[in-house]
């Protein structure tokens, strides 16, 4: 799998998933920087976490102007894999290339914490390895997680999850919203997916 | 306010009337506005350590594996592998309380710039905080602000806060103690210094623009308190976290060039301080041309310019022919890059402005005649030792307020504000372990880090209370199984003019100097706040507590062997130290008999030493699962956080004979460890060889803290009861 790791300034996640994606397939991922015009052949476009442009306005809304979000709206056209992790899902959901927007936790803090979460579709690229029904620990660290979309826009954005394209990034804000809700010591896990 | 340059000015600025007739005879006239600013923030406290630098030349700073100790930006320790740990840690105390958002988050970005000025990618943040009354509104409003801003800054930079302490007492009320420490990783060979060298290299200013903000900080930072402090709030300077973040990545993209010659950033006292150092140390002259300074506002003056303290901002010196691979760099990040000097053979910092020039003041003098003080001292005698107390409430009674009180209750809620794991490299979140452990990238080591001091004991004993915070920290990174390694030390008190303070100073010093000496421990950098005093209204001046707090960190070779507080089923819990029962100054006697006093436990360094290695050698050897020290509460509330902490219970064997059942529970002896092991036999075994005093303590198993006179408490009710304190106090 070739993966390209997209850096704006404010970026804070790409080391950590630099080397995440290095475990995962035994290959250094390409960075991308913000103000690339053209992609080097990839499979997988990773936004990472971070605070693009200080997030002083709102999260993800500057970074989703970047030169960049145009190549990587096209590569989702084309059927790449395109994975939006915290920062990098609200910029998404800001590029409107996922349904929905981010807002405040609803304790008006930052939330730094582990959240467990369940699968409930084993037949996603993202979830593949595992079965419906495994539990999993994820780290959470936001101020802006508190996800929202319609009803409507849900169903639009799981039909299209049977497509390439918008896979990875809805499960990805799917399980954030899941997090942003679980309390830390929680031993049941809320039911995601 | 008039600007007219006389002693009534220099005073205003913080200069004695000495002090002033010095700068008199130095320049040989009388100074210009902002040759007088630049000489008072100089010899301000803050920047000039004129009543601390006596007491701080005794302290030991020197060991085989010290690469730079104090006088450089922050100490760098080698941790093998060819790399080195650089780390400081420094107060942002005034500021925190006029402004606790702002306060709180540029020391934390004061302190990020002095690590990766250095040259190594800050790797972890940690903070110890003392506040006042927590029943007072006004303190409430400290932690919310300060604990937001801490996160706001080391979130956004993207560097984990991984660890830190947080005290309560009413000294605090008007005065609390941010103090911010950062640990930063750095090629051995790819360290960078301040001392400035080349006549005619230039002079280069990137970062943030300037602006007016924090012009005499540093001179505020060096007087009381009083009433009026909120009028000072325009000298609280703002912070921008995500400058500091274009800032690191550019710094760090240029130093893995040649292009440096020297580089500090703007701290204190902002252009006059750095531009004066660098020049001084690297003993040349240098030029400043205000002109070409990045300026956020107009018509700033030579004065504004070199007073401001805006933040985020950096000065270097390049080599010439490498200046314009610089500026790609910093313009590719979005920064100012201006060359706004040059280095000269004139042995003078020289201010132009405008075509005129503001200032024109000889460096060495500026240097080597600053104030140095050997300020009067009294020293209170220690108090007595603490007579037999009774128990008035029962052990069960006394451990849950314990573990409810403020100085104990958890600080989940803190914690989970901050990003403890940005990096993926963070081993042990907040509370799993004595110290925080980070993974070095790309190794199996990691390095521990933590904070200790306890106020209480430096009130009544500064010696003792010294030496304490040392051996406490060293003893919280032996407790994870990491080597310790090397100290920065944050030294808080009030007025050093009042010789009661600057005896507890002086005191303070030796202490500390006696435990870094016989644990091996040098101090590698440092940071001294003082004045931390408050005029109240009444004309009655109130000090704080003596917080000497001690960052340290250490070093373990394989951070997968290092141990936390979770204890396993079905293992022996064993003793590492022994216990007479100190109950002076100890928690137990404040928050359940409701009295502060008594003399603070013992320290004995060569017990600390010689209980600690072994410790450090049988978790190296694999022996132990779990390890925690005894410190505030004892040794009852150090087996309840290893139960809260696991969800694993333990029976306890009965107490030690002779004595006292609640001293024997809730002393604070030193150089005590509680141990879980599975190797029971033989550790105790090998402690006795050693010399160690050992005693089996219990057994790990089920889901409560089981005593042998009966108490049974759940692992669920005490994190209920210790998990309160801080969502009630501040979610309402």
């Amino acid at each position: 799998m070739k993966a390209g790791i997209v850096v704006f300034p404010g970026t804070n996640r790409e080391r950590d998933m630099e080397q995440a994606l290095r475990l995962v397939s035994g290959k250094a991922p390409t960075m991308l920087w913000h103000r690339d015009t053209t992609l080097p052949d990839l499979d997988l476009i990773v936004l990472p976490g971070g605070f693009s442009f200080g997030d002083y306005l709102r999260s993800g809304a500057m970074g989703a102007h970047s030169p960049i979000l145009s190549e990587v709206r096209a590569f989702a056209e084309r059927g790449g894999y395109v994975l939006g992790v915290c920062n990098g899902f609200q910029i998404l959901t800001e590029a409107q290339l996922l349904p929905g927007a981010l807002l405040r936790n609803t304790g008006m803090r930052f939330l730094s914490q582990d959240g467990y979460l369940r699968v409930e579709a084993g037949d996603t690229a993202f979830t593949r390895d595992w079965s419906k029904g495994d539990v999993f620990r994820a780290p959470l660290a936001h101020g802006d997680g508190n996800y929202t979309a319609s009803e409507a826009s849900w169903i639009v954005s799981k039909g299209k999850s049977a497509s390439r394209s918008a896979m990875f990034a809805p499960r990805a804000g799917w399980m954030r919203r899941a997090a942003s809700a679980i309390p830390t010591e929680a031993s049941a896990p809320l039911r995601v997916f | 306010m008039s600007m007219i340059v006389n002693a009534e000015l220099a005073a205003r600025f913080g200069l004695s009337a000495e002090e002033y007739q010095k700068v008199l005879d130095i320049m040989g006239r009388v100074p210009s506005l902002t040759e007088l600013g630049i000489f008072s923030v100089m010899w301000s406290e803050h920047c000039s350590y004129k009543s601390s630098r006596v007491h701080l030349k005794t302290l030991p700073t020197k060991a085989p594996w010290v690469i730079h100790g104090p006088g450089e930006n922050a100490g760098v320790v080698d941790i093998g592998d060819g790399l080195a740990a650089v780390f400081k840690m420094e107060s942002h105390n005034h500021p925190s309380f006029i402004e606790p958002y702002q306060g709180a988050a540029t020391g934390v970005g004061g302190i990020l710039r002095d690590v990766f000025t250095m040259g190594a990618r800050p790797v972890a943040n940690l903070n110890a905080l003392r506040f006042g009354d927590p029943s007072l509104p006004v303190t409430q409003r400290v932690i919310d602000g300060v604990v937001r801003g801490i996160g706001g800054y080391g979130n956004c930079v993207g560097v984990p806060t991984v660890g830190g302490e947080i005290n309560f007492h009413p000294a605090y009320n008007g005065n609390p103690l941010v103090n911010a420490m950062t640990v930063g990783i750095a090629r051995q060979d790819k360290i960078f210094l301040s001392a400035a060298a080349g006549i005619g290299n230039p002079v280069v200013y990137v970062g943030s623009k300037t602006g007016r903000d924090g012009i005499h900080g540093a001179t505020m930072s060096s007087a009381e308190f009083d009433e009026h402090a909120a009028s000072k709030r325009p000298t609280v300077q703002v912070g921008d976290p995500f400058t500091e973040k274009l800032l690191i990545e550019a710094c760090l993209e240029l130093m893995a060039t040649d292009a440096i010659v020297a580089i500090q950033d703007m701290g204190a006292a902002g252009l006059t301080s750095s531009a004066v150092e660098m020049a001084g140390k690297g003993g040349v002259g240098i030029e400043l041309d205000l002109d070409h300074v990045p300026q956020r506002e107009t018509e700033m003056t030579a004065y504004e310019m070199m007073l401001s303290e805006s933040q985020e901002r950096m000065l270097m010196v390049l080599k010439p022919e490498r200046t314009e691979v610089a500026r790609a760099i910093f313009e590719k990040w979005d920064l100012d890059f201006a060359i706004v000097g040059v280095l000269t053979d004139t042995a003078h910092i020289t201010v132009k402005h405008l075509g005129k020039v503001e200032a024109d003041i000889p460096l060495a003098p500026l240097a080597d005649e600053a104030p140095l003080y050997h300020r009067p001292m009294t020293h209170a005698e220690p108090p007595a030792r603490l007579g037999t107390v009774a128990d008035p409430a029962g052990v069960e009674h006394a451990l849950l307020t314990l573990l409810g009180c403020p100085d104990l209750a958890s600080r989940a809620w803190v914690w989970n504000q901050y990003d403890s794991g940005v990096g993926g490299q963070t081993a042990r979140r907040p509370g799993a372990a004595d110290a925080a452990l980070v993974r070095v990238e790309g190794t199996k080591r990691g390095l521990a880090m933590t904070t200790d001091c306890t106020p209480r004991y430096c009130q009544a004993d500064p010696r003792v209370g010294g030496a304490q915070a040392v051996a406490e920290a060293w003893r919280n990174i032996t407790a994870t199984g990491a080597l310790p390694l090397a100290v920065t030390d944050n030294l808080n008190f009030g007025n050093p003019e009042k010789p009661e303070i600057m005896g507890q100073f002086a005191d303070a010093i030796k202490g500390m100097g006696e435990a870094c000496r016989a644990l091996d421990f040098p101090v590698v950098s440092g940071n001294v706040s003082l004045y931390n005093q408050t005029s109240q209204p009444s004309g009655l001046s109130q000090p704080i507590l003596p917080t000497p707090a001690i960052g340290a960190i250490g070093v373990i070779d394989d951070v997968t062997k290092a141990v936390g507080l979770g204890m396993p089923d079905n293992a022996e819990l064993v003793l590492i130290g022994e216990i007479r029962g100190e109950l002076g100054q100890s928690l137990w006697l404040r928050e359940v008999c409701h009295r502060e006093d008594g003399a603070p436990p013992v320290v004995d360094l060569h017990a600390e030493r010689r209980n600690g290695d072994f410790v450090r050698n049988m978790i190296g050897a694999g022996r132990v699962e779990a390890c925690h020290d005894i410190a505030d509460g004892g040794l009852l509330v150090a087996v309840a956080e290893m139960v809260m902490a696991s969800g694993v219970g333990c029976h306890l064997d009965k107490p030690h004979h002779g004595t006292s059942l609640h001293a024997w529970y809730f002393g604070e002896d030193q150089a005590c460890y509680v141990i879980a092991t599975k190797h029971a036999a033989a550790l105790i075994d090998d402690a006795e060889k050693a010399h160690v005093p050992v005693r089996h303590l219990g057994r790990t198993g089920g889901s409560n803290l089981v005593l042998k006179d009966g108490m049974t408490l759940s692992a669920e009710r005490m994190r209920e009861v210790n998990a309160a304190f801080f969502p009630k106090l501040m979610e309402r």
